[in-house]
């Protein structure tokens, strides 16, 4: 691999790091099955790239985005709330009508192309640090615990006055907040948009996040938001090897396989699982 | 303290509590017995405030569906505690009961040695295993837990739900200990239901039986004292 690989793969490794963060919220914290990140991230990439393709600093582009998410995640609380569906099918459908809105904010187009070179590395390296921080941070708190409690037993929860639809509805906001955070950064440092980057981006998330449960298999929770970046970028790296190895004979397209094996290997190797943070 | 009014609950068709009328001074200890079925548990969710009844009206501290102030140990020690949580953590997460959540971080000295003495009184050495998950504790021991973090935050009312069933003799008789000396020491208003008859007659105050979703018959404390066992499983029938 040349350097300009190795470039690639941490930067792709932060920008998925990010998304695996709120993966981890949904799924692993709020036990939430949480399916409308594939849509989220798509979100999060288009109002950003509109944003910038508009005047928008990409500061400003970016928290535009991340707001965006949270929105479609109060969406998919609502749903599962007020109207009692279940989770997986309520993320499901959010994703399956963001689909058409994030065609109407790119005016009606699959793709948009911005300029190149609008320096967002320094942005993404400084904002990773942040999300792992403030995310961190969250868990260790009373309200991050609160969170943590309803995501493995809702019963003792509510009795100990726990606002479940609240406490679900911010934990999905902040979730999809920064899967759309990660889809603008995808979108600002490739320079382009396109309505279908968002297929995979959970099973992509899933197996960052397991292997991050792999290698740092820590109960703390700081570590294990950690972990999610660290696993991204290991990720990465696995597949740069396997479409370098010559004698695998792999091709670029073989990469839905190599990842969907990775996660079933990686999740039969139940053995150190247990020690693993919730 | 604790006053129901004519409550009605419905569940699934079926007319599960019917015109059921219930008064509790502070500092009583009420035990509630009442064979399968007869709505002991539908009574205590609809005290805590789980699901709201058809009719009725239900009012804590004088105060209409103050249910913030109902605190509950569940039948099953797995469900009144988190499993995944260590002790402090689980401890944690019950202090900050009906107060806001800041995000302030959970973890700091003043708690833990407020949970330390609050532990030590249950003389299982839990104060010296609060890094410990709470699945790794034993049944009774986590049962223990449950009662100890349910009045760890304020309260006004203590629901014990059936919180022997699901433990063996030995366990069951010492939590049963444990939950009168915590009731006795907190004077606040306890109801409790069990299906353990010593327990029943031994334990509390008034006895109250549950049946055809009302309560059909009460003893007072001092009527209690001559009845027997026996005398008792006779009102199931």
């Amino acid at each position: 691999m040349n350097d300009g690989e190795w470039v690639i793969i941490l930067q792709m490794g932060l920008v998925y790091g990010i998304v695996t963060i709120g993966i981890f919220l949904s799924f692993r914290v709020l036990n939430f099955a949480d399916m409308t990140c594939d849509g989220a991230f798509v979100l999060g990439g288009c109002l950003s790239a509109i944003g910038v393709k508009n005047g928008l600093p990409a500061s400003l582009a970016l928290i535009l985005a991340f707001l965006g998410g949270s929105t479609a995640g109060l969406a998919t609380a609502w749903l599962h709330n007020f109207c009692k569906i279940a989770d997986i099918l309520a993320g499901i459908l959010v994703a399956f009508m963001l689909y058409s809105l994030n065609l109407r904010i790119m005016g009606g187009v699959p793709n948009v192309t911005l300029d190149a070179g609008n320096g967002c590395g320094v942005m993404l390296a400084l904002t990773g640090i942040f999300v792992i921080l403030a995310v961190g941070y969250l868990l260790v708190s009373d309200f991050g615990l609160a969170l943590r409690g309803l995501g493995q037993n809702r019963h003792l929860t509510r009795s100990y006055g726990i606002h479940t639809a609240n406490t679900v509805a911010t934990g999905l906001a902040m979730s999809n907040g920064l899967i759309a955070l990660g889809g603008a950064f995808f979108a600002l440092t490739q320079s382009f948009c396109d309505i279908g980057s968002g297929a995979g981006t959970l099973v992509v998330g899933l197996a960052s996040l397991v292997i991050g449960e792999k290698v740092l298999p820590f109960r703390s929770p700081a570590v294990a938001v950690a972990a999610c970046v660290v696993g991204s970028v290991v990720y990465r790296l696995l597949i740069g090897f396997a479409l370098h190895s010559d004698v695998l004979f792999l091709r670029s397209s073989d990469l839905n396989l190599i990842t969907g094996l990775l996660i079933v290997v990686t999740m039969a190797m139940r053995g150190r699982r247990k020690k693993c943070y919730l | 303290m604790l006053s129901l009014k004519n409550i009605g609950v419905f569940l699934g068709g079926q007319r599960v509590l019917d015109g059921l009328n219930l008064e509790v001074p502070e500092r009583d200890f009420v035990v509630i017995i009442g064979a399968n079925g007869t709505g002991k548990s539908t009574l205590f969710n609809v005290i805590s405030g789980v699901f709201p009844p058809a009719h009725g009206r239900i009012s804590i501290g004088g105060i209409a569906n103050n249910f913030r102030q109902v605190t509950r140990v569940f039948q099953d020690p797995r469900v009144g505690t988190v499993g995944n949580f260590t002790i402090f953590e689980n401890m944690a997460l019950a202090l900050t009961r009906n107060k806001k959540r800041h995000l302030i971080p959970y973890d700091n000295r003043k708690r833990r040695e407020f949970f330390r003495e609050r532990l030590a009184t249950l003389g299982m050495n839990l104060e010296n295993r609060m890094d410990d998950l709470a699945s790794s504790l034993s049944g009774g021991q986590r049962q223990a837990l449950s009662l100890v973090m349910s009045v760890l935050g304020d309260y006004k009312v203590l629901l014990l739900d059936e919180i022997t069933a699901a433990l063996d003799p030995k366990s069951s008789e010492m939590v049963m200990a444990l939950a009168n000396k915590i009731v006795s020491a907190e004077g606040k208003t306890c109801l409790m239901a069990t299906h353990n008859m010593h327990h029943a007659l031994n334990f509390g105050g008034s006895l109250l039986i549950l049946r055809n979703g009302k309560f059909d018959q009460s003893f007072t404390g001092d009527e209690k004292q001559k009845l027997s066992p026996a005398d008792l499983i006779e009102t199931f029938i």
